[in-house]
C-alpha cells in the first residue's frame, strides 16, 4: 500500500464536502443555522481510538456500515445537551433518559439525514457509488459499542486512519462528531487508485509514527537530564489536514510562544505554546521574576527550555533518519495561540495546501508545567523523508543523542556536542530552573 | 487542550466566526469575527443603505501566486468574491467601504526562515484591488508586531479590534467618519 500527499488531499476535501452537505442538512431539518468545523484526517492506532469513546460524555446516535465505492464504519454522536436540543427542535419534547421512545427515532432520524449527507458528499467527489446500511442506534459506551467490535478490529493495529468532521452551530452549542473509520484494505487500494508518482507506503508511514514517538520520548529525556523536570509527552496523533484549518484548532487567549525553523533531511517550522499561568510558574522558578510581564531574563527561560525540547524532538527524527536536521535559535512571541500559528501557515501556504501535524502535550508530572507542541514538516520533504525510513529501525535506534544546542544567551549557535557535555551546557543554561 | 476539533468556544447568538480561507457575507444584523489574525490579511466591507457586511480572512496576496485553494485564501480573488455576494445580498455597488487589518509579523524574521513580507504585500494588493473597484479604503490597521481579533457588526457598521496586550476594542473610523472630517 502506499500512502499519496495528492490522495490524501482528494480525501480531505471529499470529508469537508460532505461535512458542509451534512451541516445544510441539519440546517434545513431543524432551523438551525451553521457552520463546517474543522475537518481532518488523523492517523492514530487502535489503543488511541478506543481511549476516545466511553468517557461519561453521554453522547449518542447512530452508527452505519458503507460499502460499495467507500467501504468502513460511520458513526454519528452528539452530546445529550445536543440531543435534548435536537429532539425538542423538532417538537417531540421528550425526555432522552427513556431512551425506547420517541426520542430515539428523532436522534436517528436527523442523524441519518446528516450521515446521508455525508456520504452524498463523498460519492460526488469521489465519483462513486456508496450503498448505506440501516442505521443502528449507538449509545457511546465504548469504542466498540460506536463503531462495533468488527469494525474496530479491522482497524490497523499501529495506524488506523480516521475521518473527523466538526460542525459548529450558531447561536448553540452543538457537540457533534462524526467519524468514517474506512475499511483499512479498501482505503489502501483506494488511495493508491490513480495518484501519480512514488508515494508513501503504507509500512513506512508506521515508522513514521515511531518516528514521532522516538523524537517525543527524546523531549522527555533531555528536559530530564537538562532541566531536572519530570515530564510525561504525549503525542496524541498525527493530524492531516488543510494549513487553513491549524490556527482555528488553536486557541484564541494570549500564549507565550516560541518557533523554530528547522531544515535539513525535514524542513518545516515548530511551535510550542505554554499555557500563562505554567509560563510564569516556570520564570518565577528560574530567574525569580514575579513580574506580571515576562522580562528578558523570563523570555530567555522559556526560549531555553523549548531549545532542548526542539532539540530533543529533531535528534529523535534525524536519528531514525539517519540523517541530520538543524533548527532555528528561537523566536518568542506573547499573542493569541492562533496569530503565531498563522505566519507559520502563511511561510508554508506558498508551497502546499495541506500538512501533517505532530500535536503533543508535554505536562509535568509533579508541577503545572503544561505546553503544546505543533511541529509541521513541509509537505515535500517528508515524502522523501518517509522514503528512508525503515519500520524496525526505531529498535536499533542508539538511546544516546546527539544534541544540538543553539546557546541563546551566549555561544556558538550550533554546536554539535555528545549527550553527557550537552547535559552539562543545557544545565548550565537553565541553571536557575528549579531542581525537583 | 485544545485539539483540532473544535472553534470557537464563547460564539454567541450572532458572531459569526470566519475562519483562515473563509468569507461571509450578512445582512441582518450578525457580528463577523475573524479571530487572531497574524500575518494574514482581512479585508471587511460594509454597506450602511443596505446593511450587508461581508468579511474575508486571506491568507496570501494573488490568486496567481500560490497554489490552488479557495477563492477566499488569496487577497484578490476574496474581494471579488465577497463584493459579489454582498451585491447578490442586496448591497449597492458603489455604496459600499472597507477596512484592510492584518500583516503583522509576529516573530523576528531574522530568526525563523519566514517569508519575509507576506503580510505587508497583502495589504498593498487588498488596497490595489479595492481602488480598481471602487471600494473606498475609510481605514486600516496593519502591520506591527500584535496579532488581532477583527470584528465587523453588520448592525452598526463599526469594526473593532483587539490585541493580546489590549483587551479593550480599539474602533477603526467609519465612512460617517470620514464624511465628518
Amino acid at each position: 500500500m502506499r500512502l499519496h500527499v495528492e490522495s490524501l488531499g482528494t480525501f480531505y476535501e471529499m470529508a469537508r464536502e460532505g461535512a458542509g452537505v451534512a451541516a445544510r442538512r441539519l440546517t434545513r431539518m431543524t432551523g438551525i443555522p451553521t457552520r463546517v468545523g474543522v475537518t481532518r484526517l488523523d492517523f492514530t492506532d487502535r489503543r488511541m481510538l478506543r481511549s476516545e469513546f466511553g468517557a461519561d460524555r453521554d453522547r449518542v446516535g447512530i452508527r452505519v456500515d458503507l460499502d460499495g465505492g467507500l467501504p468502513g464504519t460511520s458513526a454519528i454522536l452528539f452530546g445529550e445537551e445536543t440531543a435534548r436540543e435536537i429532539v425538542a427542535t423538532l417538537g417531540e419534547d421528550v425526555p432522552l433518559d427513556d431512551r425506547e421512545d420517541l426520542g430515539r427515532s428523532a436522534i436517528v432520524e436527523v442523524a441519518q439525514v446528516m450521515n446521508n449527507g455525508f456520504v452524498d458528499g463523498w460519492a460526488d467527489v469521489l465519483q462513486t457509488t456508496i450503498d448505506v446500511a440501516a442505521p443502528e442506534y449507538v449509545t457511546d459506551d465504548d469504542a466498540e459499542s460506536v463503531l462495533g467490535a468488527a469494525a474496530l478490529n479491522a482497524t490497523h493495529e499501529d495506524l488506523a486512519l480516521v475521518f473527523r468532521n466538526s460542525i459548529e452551530a450558531v447561536g448553540t452549542e452543538l457537540d457533534f462528531e462524526h467519524y468514517l473509520v474506512p475499511d483499512h484494505d479498501a482505503m489502501a487500494a483506494l488511495l493508491a487508485d490513480g495518484a501519480q508518482g512514488e508515494g508513501i507506503e503504507h509500512r513506512k508511514l508506521t515508522a513514521f509514527d515511531r518516528m514521532a514517538q522516538l523524537g517525543a520520548d527524546r523531549v522527555a529525556d533531555n528536559l530530564s537530564k537538562t532541566a531536572g523536570m519530570d515530564v510525561t509527552v504525549d503525542l496524541r496523533r498525527i493530524n492531516f489536514l488543510s494549513l487553513d484549518a491549524i490556527p482555528e484548532g488553536v486557541s484564541e487567549e494570549p500564549h507565550v510562544s516560541v518557533a523554530f525553523s528547522y531544515s535539513g533531511v525535514l524542513s518545516g517550522y515548530l511551535l510550542f505554546l505554554y499555557d500563562e499561568a505554567s509560563a510564569r510558574d516556570l520564570v518565577r522558578s528560574a530567574v525569580g521574576d514575579d513580574a506580571t510581564a515576562l522580562g528578558g531574563m523570563g523570555q530567555d527561560a522559556i526560549k531555553e527550555l523549548s531549545n532542548i525540547m526542539a532539540s530533543g524532538l529533531l535528534d529523535g527524527w534525524a536519528n531514525m533518519l539517519e540523517e541530520t536536521i538543524d533548527h532555528s535559535t528561537p523566536a518568542y512571541a506573547y499573542d493569541m495561540g492562533a496569530a503565531v500559528i498563522d505566519p507559520l501557515i502563511v511561510g508554508l501556504s506558498e508551497r502546499q495546501e495541506f500538512a501533517f501535524v505532530f500535536d503533543t502535550r508535554v505536562t509535568a508530572v509533579d508541577s503545572e508545567f503544561d505546553v503544546e507542541m505543533y511541529a509541521i514538516p513541509d509537505e515535500a520533504d517528508l515524502e522523501g523523508a518517509l522514503s528512508r525510513l525503515e519500520p524496525d529501525r526505531a529498535d536499533d535506534t542508539p538511546a544516546t543523542a546527539h544534541l544540538r544546542m543553539n546557546e541563546v544567551r551566549a555561544g556558538d549557535p550550533g554546536d554539535l556536542i555528545d549527550g553527557e557535555d550537552a547535559s552539562l551546557r543545557a544545565d548550565d543554561a537553565v541553571e536557575e530552573v528549579e531542581q525537583p | 487542550m485544545k485539539t483540532f476539533s473544535g472553534g470557537p468556544a464563547d460564539q454567541t447568538h450572532d458572531r459569526l466566526s470566519v475562519g483562515v480561507s473563509e468569507f461571509r457575507v450578512v445582512d441582518e444584523g450578525e457580528t463577523l469575527v475573524a479571530y487572531g489574525l497574524g500575518a494574514c490579511i482581512a479585508i471587511g466591507m460594509y454597506d450602511p443603505s443596505a446593511g450587508v457586511a461581508g468579511l474575508a480572512h486571506t491568507l496570501l496576496p494573488r490568486a496567481d501566486e500560490g497554489l490552488d485553494g479557495s477563492e477566499a485564501k488569496f487577497v484578490d480573488s476574496a474581494i471579488q468574491a465577497t463584493l459579489r455576494e454582498m451585491i447578490d445580498a442586496g448591497a449597492g455597488y458603489g455604496d459600499v467601504h472597507a477596512w484592510i487589518v492584518g500583516g503583522a509579523q509576529i516573530f523576528d524574521l531574522a530568526d525563523l526562515d519566514l517569508p519575509a513580507d507576506v503580510g505587508k504585500r497583502g495589504a498593498e494588493v487588498a488596497g490595489e484591488v479595492l481602488a480598481e473597484l471602487n471600494v473606498p479604503v475609510v481605514d486600516t490597521a496593519v502591520g506591527g508586531t500584535a496579532g488581532r481579533t477583527v470584528e465587523l457588526d453588520a448592525a452598526t457598521g463599526e469594526l473593532t479590534l483587539v490585541t493580546a496586550a489590549d483587551d479593550e476594542p480599539t474602533l477603526l473610523a467609519t465612512a460617517v467618519d470620514e464624511e465628518t472630517d
